[in-house]
């Protein structure tokens, strides 16, 4: 139902976000996400587009990351969601802390262009009932 | 809380095939069915929930494990909603038959004898598929105690730009 074609573009899509993130690219990540993205972050709290932008300035620098467990839900012909998890390393005042959560992002696909709209963050603990 | 919809906002001039009384209507519709899933789920009313997910829903629970549509309902059977709140909703229109709905919940539920309580950011992403309205996906992310506002900004937690120290559950 998903083409692979799909499947490892909006994949390609999702690790270049995290690229353009790692090397603080601000027009990169602003062109990926569509107008009216916002995002819940691993706090609980949600942000917009300008936010995430503006936070993006002033970031802790991202080490490094890596993206596993790649799964696709297709919504519609226009719309997909993408999940996986992400460990990501950052230096924090000298000090470099790691962190590991569940993620998705939902894409919209407009004029030819898939973008992201929505994006969602859950820290992994252990556990995994409640 | 207001959606994301005013008027010049690019989805909504792109989806200027609904009016905002259709809009309001919408919004109205699917977080009454939020809430049912909700109440659903207090009265142990398993097949009104299974009814209300889409074939192929999945979802990301507080915790940050993927459950499939099967593994939620069995997990119903072991955790009891004893009581839940919710507020501050957000309706994210992606298309007409295609919805984003944030809010966030608090919850007191019991398993094993034990009680919890707690409150999380949650998402449905709702789908229309043969005229009916079904959660195709749902995600949950505890909020940190002491966070309140959902709209305080700090953008140094968020997700895509920076993640929160691993941490045990509490």
């Amino acid at each position: 139902m998903i083409s692979k074609e799909l499947e490892e573009k909006l994949i390609a899509k999702e690790r270049s976000i995290l690229a353009a993130l790692k090397r603080r690219d601000l027009s990169a990540v602003a062109t990926a996400l569509a107008d009216g993205f916002h995002e819940i972050g691993n706090s609980g709290k949600s942000y917009s587009k300008a936010e995430i932008l503006d936070a993006l300035k002033d970031p802790a620098a991202i080490t490094d990351y890596s993206l596993e467990q790649f799964r696709l839900l297709r919504v519609s012909a226009s719309c997909m969601i993408v999940t996986y998890i992400a460990t990501v390393r950052r230096r924090l005042q000298g000090k470099e802390e790691a962190t590991r959560a569940y993620r998705s992002s939902t894409w919209i696909e407009q004029a030819g262009s898939w973008r992201m709209i929505f994006h969602q963050g859950t820290p992994i603990t252990r556990d995994s009932i409640l | 809380m207001a959606h994301d919809l005013s008027s010049g906002h690019p989805h909504h001039q792109r989806l200027n095939i609904m009016t905002s009384e259709e809009l309001k209507e919408l919004e109205e519709k699917l977080i009454a069915k939020e809430r049912s899933i909700f109440a659903a789920q207090k009265r142990r009313d398993f097949a009104a929930v299974e009814a209300a997910l889409a074939q192929g829903f999945r979802e990301i629970g507080g915790s940050g494990h993927f459950f499939s549509k099967a593994q939620v309902l069995d997990r119903l059977k072991f955790v009891h909603l004893l009581d839940y709140w919710l507020e501050c909703f957000r309706l994210l229109l992606i298309d007409p038959t295609c919805v984003i709905l944030t809010y966030i919940i608090t919850v007191e539920r019991r398993y094993k004898g034990r009680q919890y309580f707690n409150r999380s950011h949650r998402s449905s992403i709702w789908a229309e598929r043969n005229g009916s309205w079904r959660v195709i996906f749902h995600q949950a992310t505890p909020l940190q105690e002491n966070e309140t506002a959902s709209t305080e900004v700090e953008p140094s937690d968020a997700a895509l730009t920076e993640d929160i120290p691993f941490r045990e559950n509490t």
